[in-house]
């Protein structure tokens, strides 16, 4: 199998690992140092044989031209944002359908065993007939609001699945709050706190039979104290973000059963702009504009 | 000595105040009214009260004050006897269902010189009222929002029949936390939005929802009042609140000052609460109100503020869009 990997060095160390890692893989490197050095990706996938799978790891601005560079119709891994911004990722969204491109969408946030298990749960109806859910994430690294943003929004509508309607209220680009009616007529309130000193992410689901939570801030398995009293927390990780995104793809592409279904990146991303509609009006954003039902 | 009678056992938290009477060194429970009688003889033997068939009668005697806690629907009927018979009054929230009658019975209390005090025990708990001195000493900065929960398990009886109890979650828990807010931060509510559905019971008032408020001085509070604890929740609901300000955040959870209780026989964990008793604390501050003759802590007009709230939520429901506490109060459609 041949792995074309397409990144900054400083980002490819864990996906170099992983693939190595896998049997039967010939890993190919195309060094990205800047965005002019797209111009040569052409050049070198054509000089290559058959192409079994693309990875990226380029920054967010970088993946709109890197898509335009991909002409052969090899599956191409992509994380989660596909853009650094939502106005780019519909450019992107537009480009995968126009030229038909297999692109594999990877959420690392869905990727965490945590979020997963939660999104499984959900998935499998575990909690009935779902009633109101909860998300808080409180961080202090604003520098990646939106990349966080987008990843929570989609990992929300895989997990409890599209909007009917949406109202927010954003408080300068410290404080955001949405509260969301599914289309099952769910409920689901999302809050985002930017720096307040506080990292945690919380998420509570409740359904007519019963109800999960999750508190990252209550879930280390290691504190460790030192004399002077400082404390932290130590979160065992396990297995590593990229093996737990790219195993199950991995996997695929050796049973040939690969998907390139990236609707539900689609309707997260949908779901991202009313969010942003619902931000500018003191209106609730309906679905299709008419009153929710 | 002061001579309290308690107006009907509907709401269960008549047993937390009659328990804390007992307790009072100002005050005794001497006179109970039900209109279940077998209930009122049943309190009556147990508080070692005397029971009365009829309202009027027991409001003729020489009580200085009356507890009520009948259904919220007979809250009016009530307030305005006692009143009438110039007995200051504890009242059990919501105030009444609706706004119109919350300014008859205010108006009443007035008219006869009665104190009217509404139970909002949330004040009193020793976590709240240190989130008001931390407010009050400016230790947040300015506040930007507020994320509040007022959970609860499904009462069920008479607080799920809407022609006793006027609405299902949003009548009995956004109340708590308004008035909390309404009492730290020293502002009115603006704007209310509001969704709401049953989808944990099959009943006919809604047992689940969400709500976004606006204070007055733009700060925003959601609050989650869901009867979404499950049947196996360790209690029977809570009051959180996650405050955020320009200089830091708080993180409230008033009941958190519990044990935690293997229960072996119920084959279940419960929280066994050592904080103190906020309910007992109200007690003892109604019971000064009148002793002293003072304005209450928690007045009628905090519990027509709060029935304002909710009432502009079920509109928000309704109309699908934020209606302001202006609306409200001018009784007319946005």
């Amino acid at each position: 199998m041949i792995v074309v990997l397409i990144g900054q060095e400083q980002n490819m160390a864990q996906h170099i690992t992983f693939w190595l890692s896998r049997p039967g893989v010939d890993l190919k490197t195309y060094l990205l140092e800047s965005e002019d050095s797209l111009a040569g990706l052409a050049d070198f996938m054509a000089a290559l044989p058959k192409v079994d799978v693309v990875d990226t790891c380029v920054p967010d601005q970088y993946k709109l031209s890197l898509l335009e560079q991909l002409t052969d119709h090899q599956p191409i891994i992509m994380s989660l944002p596909l853009a650094a911004s939502l106005e780019e990722e519909q450019q992107v969204l537009h480009l995968i359908d126009e030229k038909a491109l297999p692109v594999i969408v990877a959420n690392p946030l869905l990727a965490k065993p945590e979020m997963a298990s939660l999104c499984q749960s959900m998935q499998n109806k575990q909690l009935g007939k779902t009633g109101v859910n909860r998300l808080s994430l409180q961080t202090d690294d604003i520098d990646y609001s939106y990349s966080l943003e987008r990843q929570l929004i989609d990992w929300l509508v895989q997990s409890f699945g599209d909007y009917q309607s949406i109202y927010a209220k954003q408080i300068r680009d410290r404080y955001k709050v949405v509260q969301i009616r599914h289309a099952d007529q769910s409920f689901t309130q999302v809050e985002l706190a930017y720096q307040f000193g506080k990292e945690a992410l919380k998420v509570e689901m409740t359904g007519d039979a019963g109800m999960l939570s999750y508190d990252s801030a209550q879930s280390a398995p290691i504190q460790l104290t030192g004399r002077n009293i400082t404390s932290r927390s130590l979160q065992t990780s396990g297995k590593t973000l990229v093996y737990r995104m790219y195993d199950p793809i991995y996997q695929a592409l050796q049973q040939r059963k690969i998907s390139c279904d990236y609707t539900t990146t689609v309707l997260s991303y949908h779901c991202m702009k009313a969010i942003d509609q619902a931000y500018q009006q003191s209106e609730p954003v309906v679905k299709g504009g008419a009153k929710n039902a | 000595m002061l001579k309290i009678g308690i107006i009907s056992f509907a709401h269960m938290h008549a047993l937390s105040y009659a328990s804390a009477l007992t307790k009072s060194s100002q005050a005794e429970l001497t006179a109970i009214w039900d209109d279940v009688s077998t209930r009122g003889h049943e309190m009556a033997a147990a508080y070692q009260a005397n029971y009365y068939q009829d309202l009027e009668e027991m409001l003729a005697t020489d009580l200085d004050a009356v507890i009520i806690c009948s259904e919220n629907i007979h809250h009016k009927e009530h307030v305005i006897k006692a009143a009438a018979y110039q007995k200051h009054i504890l009242c059990e929230k919501p105030l009444a269902t609706e706004v119109k009658d919350a300014e008859v019975m205010i108006a009443a209390c007035e008219a006869q010189n009665v104190r009217l005090q509404v139970a909002y025990p949330v004040r009193f708990t020793s976590a709240i009222q240190q989130v008001k001195e931390l407010i009050d000493a400016a230790e947040l900065g300015n506040v930007l929002a507020i994320n509040a929960t007022n959970h609860g398990l499904l009462p069920g009886g008479w607080f799920i029949q809407p022609e006793l109890s006027g609405g299902g979650c949003a009548t009995d828990h956004i109340v708590h936390i308004v008035d909390a807010l309404r009492w730290i931060f020293n502002q009115e509510v603006v704007k209310v939005y509001a969704a709401f559905d049953t989808r944990f019971y099959d009943i006919e008032v809604e047992d689940c929802g969400q709500v976004m408020i606006e204070f007055d001085s733009g700060m925003v509070v959601t609050i989650d009042p869901s009867w979404s604890r499950p049947k196996t929740f360790p209690t029977w609901g809570d009051v959180t609140m996650s405050i955020y300000g320009e200089e830091g955040m708080l993180e409230v959870d008033a009941f958190k000052q519990h044990h935690l209780f293997y229960n072996d026989q119920k084959n279940k964990l419960e929280e066994q609460v050592w904080a103190d008793d906020m309910d007992e604390a109200l007690v003892e501050d109604f019971l000064q109100c009148v002793a002293n003759n003072r304005e209450p802590f928690i007045t009628g007009t905090d519990g027509l503020r709060t029935l304002e709230v909710v009432k502009a939520a079920y509109r928000s429901n309704q109309e699908r869009k934020p209606i302001t506490i202006e609306t409200i109060r001018g009784g007319h459609s946005q």
